[in-house]
C-alpha cells in the first residue's frame, strides 16, 4: 500500500492504543451522583445547562488530583443512591450531599466528613406563625423536604406533617403555593435558595418572598459513601480527602461558594462513625405498613371509578343522541383523555394549576386525574353497549308511545348494563394497578410503600413479594367477579 | 268517535331509489287490509309511515284527526297520539328480554299512560288471557316459542288501547303451526272491530280475514279490492304472476 494510507494506519493505531496502554495505569473511578442534584451540589450552569458546576464537583475534581485517577459521574437518582451503591456495579462511591446518619450507615461506610451542616427552617416572609420544628408540629402545620434525607427522617421521628418529593424545586414549590407552611433543608441548600445575596452567584432567584426562621439546628456531616466491605476504597478516599483538606484546598472550595464559616474548621479533625447497622424491619411492622398502603389503593380506585362512571355515562349519552355540537365535544373528551398519559394529567393537576391559582391536595388530584382519564374509556364502553342494542327495541318502544328518554331508560340502559358490566370490570383491574403512579403526587399507596420501605430496609424480595402478594390478593377476586359477571350476563 | 286513515299523494325516496311513489289509499275504521306484493314494493315501508318510524318526502297522512307531514322526522306531538292509537307489531316480535311476560305487558301504560300498576296488571291479565297466554305472567321472553312471543307481542300492543293494529309481516318468521296461533288471536281482534292493516305473505288468511287486498309493486299501488276479486281474477299480468308464485 502507498505511503499516506500507511501512515494514515500507523496514526490511527497509535491513537487507539495509547489510551488503552495509559488506562492499564489508571482505571477511572465512578461516582454516583444525582447530576440534577440541585444548586449548590451539582446542577446545570444557567449559562450552559449542559455543563455541571457545584461545589461537589470542585472537590471531585480536587480528589481526582490527589487520587491520580479519573473520576466519572454515574447519574443515578437521590434517593435511589444507597440502594445502587448496594446493590453494585454502577458507579464505586456515592457522593451528594449525603449525610453520615445511623439510617445511611445501615447501607453503606463514609469517608471522614466534607462539610458540616444543619437543618434550618423556611417559611413565607408573611408567616410568623412559627421559630421552631416542635412550634410546627404543636400548630398540625406541613413542611416539605427531599425524599430519604436528614431531615425527612427527622419530620418522621418527630411525628410532624410533611410532604417529600425528589427534588427541592417542589419542596419551595409547596411553600410558595400554600400546600406547606415550611421547608427544612440543609443549609447550602437554604442558603442558595432564599438568601437575597446577590454577591451569591447561581442563587436561585424564584423564590421571592421567603425567609430563613430560627435557629440552624440537628448538625450533621457530609460523607463520601462507599460499600460497607469496600475498605480499601473507602481508606484511599480518606487519604485523599484528608490531603484536600490540610492543603487548604477544601477552604478555598468552599469559601468560593459561600459554604465556609470558622465551624467548618472542625474538618480538620477527622472524624470516625462507625456503629453497627440497626436490625432490619420484622415482617409484621412492613406488613402492616404495606396493609395501609393498600388500603389507600383501594379508596383511590374506588373513588377514582366512581367519578369516572359518573362523568363517562353523561358522555356517552351527549357523544350518541345530543346535539351535534355537544356531540363534538363529547368526542373531543373522549380522544384528549384517551390520548394523553395520565401521568402527566396527574403532574398538570397537582404541580402546574398552583401557577394558576389552582391548589389540589394529593388525593383529589390523583382522584381527579383518574377520573378524568378514565371517564374517557368508560363512556367508550357505554356506548358500545348503548349501540349494541337492536334498533327494534327502540322502534318497539316508540311504537309504544315511549319517548326516547323513557326508552332509553326503561329499555336500552338496563339490556346495556349485561353487555357493559364485564369491561367495566376490566377497567376497573386496571385502574387498580394504575393508582401505583400516584406517588408522583405524593400520596402513599401500596407500590410508594414499597419504594419507602426497601429503600430504608433492604430486602426487596421479602418486601417485594409481600406487596405483590397484597396486590393479588386484591385483584384477584375482581378477575373473578368480571369472569362470573360474563358467564352470567354474556351473550346468549 | 272512529278513525279513518287516510294517505294521500305519499312519495318516499332513499337516494335515487323510490321506494314509495304517490300512493294514495282509505282504510275506513274498522277495517281489516292486507298489504301484500314483492319484497322491496314498499308494503312495510309504507306501514310504517303510518306511526311515523319511517319518515316520507311527499304528500300527507291523516290518522284520525291528526296529520302527519312530510319531512326529515316528525314532531312528538304529532307521532304520539297516533301511535298510542295504533299498535305495531314486529317480525321478530322485540319483546323487552330483561323484562318478564307481565311487565312487557304493563310497562307502557304504567309508563306512558300513568295507569296504576295494579289496574294495569289486571288489565294484562285479560289481555294475556284473550290472546291464549294465561299462565305465562311470571315467564321471560326467552323461555318461550315463537308463537307464543308474537301473542305476548299483541296483548303488549292491546294493553294502550289502540284503535288498530299495524302488523309487519308477524307469521313471517313463524314455524307453519305456530302461524295459525296468532292469525287465530288476529281473527278475534277483527270480530272485536279494531282496525287492522297486515303487511303479509299468508295469502290464505288474507283471502279469509281481509276486508280488503292492497297490492304494492315497486311503490306503486297496483291493485285493491275484495281478496276474491284481486287474489282470484288480478286484472293485472304483473299480478297474476306473482300470485301463481305465491300460491304455488
Amino acid at each position: 500500500m502507498n505511503k499516506t494510507r500507511l501512515s494514515y494506519l500507523l496514526v490511527s493505531l497509535f491513537l487507539w492504543l495509547s489510551p488503552t496502554l495509559h488506562a492499564q495505569e489508571k482505571k477511572p473511578l465512578k461516582c454516583g451522583t444525582d447530576t440534577e442534584g440541585g444548586v449548590p451540589y451539582f446542577f446545570g450552569s444557567k449559562d450552559d445547562p449542559n455543563s455541571k458546576i457545584g461545589f461537589e464537583i470542585d472537590l471531585i475534581a480536587a480528589l481526582e488530583k490527589e487520587l491520580g485517577r479519573p473520576i466519572e459521574y454515574e447519574h443515578t437518582e437521590f434517593d435511589s443512591l444507597f440502594s445502587t451503591l448496594e446493590r453494585g456495579g454502577k458507579f464505586d462511591f456515592a457522593m451528594n450531599g449525603l449525610e453520615i446518619s445511623k439510617e445511611n450507615l445501615r447501607k453503606a461506610r463514609f469517608t471522614r466528613p466534607y462539610f458540616i451542616y444543619q437543618l434550618q427552617l423556611v417559611a413565607r416572609i408573611d408567616d410568623a406563625r412559627f421559630t421552631t420544628l416542635d412550634d410546627c408540629k404543636e400548630q398540625g402545620l406541613v413542611v416539605s423536604t427531599l425524599t430519604n434525607s436528614a431531615a425527612h427522617h427527622l419530620l418522621k421521628q418527630k411525628g410532624v406533617e410533611h410532604t417529600d418529593y425528589k427534588d427541592q424545586e417542589s419542596s419551595f414549590n409547596d411553600l410558595v403555593n400554600k400546600r406547606a407552611d415550611a421547608v427544612l433543608f440543609d443549609t447550602p441548600i437554604t442558603t442558595y435558595y432564599v438568601i437575597p445575596d446577590d454577591q451569591i452567584k447561581h442563587r436561585k432567584r424564584s423564590y421571592p418572598g421567603l425567609k430563613l426562621v430560627g435557629q440552624p439546628f440537628a448538625e450533621g456531616y457530609y460523607g463520601i459513601a462507599v460499600r460497607p466491605d469496600d475498605d480499601e476504597l473507602r481508606k484511599e478516599l480518606d487519604g485523599a480527602l484528608g490531603r484536600v483538606i490540610e492543603s487548604g484546598e477544601l477552604k478555598r472550595i468552599l469559601s468560593e461558594w459561600h459554604l465556609w464559616s470558622p465551624d467548618q474548621y472542625r474538618l480538620y479533625t477527622p472524624l470516625r462513625v462507625d456503629s453497627a447497622p440497626l436490625p432490619g424491619l420484622e415482617f409484621t411492622q412492613y406488613f402492616l405498613l404495606l396493609v395501609e398502603g393498600a388500603g389507600m389503593t383501594i379508596l383511590l380506585t374506588i373513588a377514582s371509578m366512581a367519578l369516572a362512571v359518573a362523568l363517562g355515562l353523561p358522555i356517552a349519552v351527549t357523544r350518541l343522541y345530543g346535539p351535534m355540537p355537544l356531540r363534538w365535544l363529547a368526542i373531543a373528551y373522549v380522544e384528549f383523555f384517551r390520548g394523553i398519559p395520565v401521568l402527566l394529567l396527574l403532574y398538570f393537576l397537582y404541580f402546574a394549576l398552583p401557577g394558576m391559582g389552582i391548589t389540589l391536595d394529593p388525593f383529589t388530584a390523583a382522584i381527579l386525574g383518574f377520573g378524568l382519564n378514565y371517564a374517557a374509556y368508560e363512556a367508550e364502553i357505554y356506548r358500545g353497549g348503548f349501540q349494541s342494542i337492536p334498533a327494534g327495541q327502540w322502534e318497539a318502544g316508540a311504537s309504544l308511545g315511549m319517548s326516547p328518554i323513557l326508552t332509553f331508560r326503561r329499555i336500552v340502559l338496563p339490556q346495556s348494563i349485561r353487555v357493559i358490566l364485564p369491561p367495566m370490570t376490566n377497567d376497573f383491574i386496571a385502574l387498580f394497578k394504575d393508582t401505583s403512579v400516584v406517588s408522583i403526587v405524593s400520596v402513599i399507596e401500596l407500590s410508594k410503600q414499597y419504594q419507602i420501605l426497601t429503600k430504608n430496609y433492604g430486602d426487596y424480595l421479602r418486601i417485594g413479594l409481600t406487596t405483590a402478594a397484597l396486590y393479588l390478593i386484591m385483584s384477584v377476586p375482581l378477575g373473578y367477579l368480571s369472569r362470573y359477571l360474563e358467564k352470567r350476563w354474556g351473550a346468549k | 268517535m272512529s278513525w279513518s286513515i287516510n294517505v294521500r299523494n305519499v312519495t318516499k325516496r332513499y337516494g335515487s331509489r323510490t321506494i314509495l311513489d304517490n300512493v294514495s289509499l282509505t282504510i275506513p275504521s274498522g277495517e281489516t287490509i292486507a298489504l301484500i306484493g314483492p319484497s322491496g314494493g314498499g308494503k312495510s315501508t309504507l306501514l310504517r309511515c303510518l306511526n311515523g318510524l319511517n319518515t316520507f318526502d311527499g304528500g300527507e297522512i291523516h290518522v284520525g284527526p291528526h296529520r302527519l307531514a312530510p319531512g326529515s322526522h316528525h314532531q312528538r306531538a304529532q307521532v304520539d297520539p297516533i301511535r298510542r292509537s295504533f299498535g305495531m307489531i314486529f317480525q321478530d316480535f322485540q319483546l323487552f328480554p330483561h323484562l318478564s311476560v307481565m311487565d312487557n305487558v304493563i310497562e307502557a301504560p304504567t309508563r306512558v299512560l300513568g295507569v296504576a300498576s295494579s289496574d294495569a296488571k289486571a288489565r294484562a291479565g285479560q289481555l294475556l288471557d284473550r290472546v291464549g297466554m294465561a299462565g305465562f305472567a311470571n315467564a321471560y321472553p326467552q323461555q318461550l316459542s315463537g308463537g307464543q312471543k308474537q301473542r305476548v307481542a299483541i296483548a303488549r300492543a292491546l294493553a294502550m288501547e289502540p284503535r288498530g293494529l299495524l302488523c309487519d309481516e308477524i307469521t313471517s318468521a313463524l314455524d307453519p303451526e305456530l302461524k295459525n296461533e296468532v292469525l287465530g288471536v288476529l281473527e278475534t281482534l277483527k270480530r272485536d272491530g279494531l282496525t287492522m292493516i297486515l303487511v303479509t305473505h299468508e295469502i290464505g288468511f288474507a283471502r279469509r280475514a281481509a276486508d280488503r287486498v292492497v297490492m304494492l309493486c315497486d311503490g306503486r299501488i297496483l291493485e285493491q279490492g275484495p281478496p276474491a276479486q284481486v287474489l282470484d281474477n288480478p286484472k293485472t299480468e304483473r299480478m297474476g304472476v306473482f300470485l301463481k308464485r305465491v300460491m304455488g
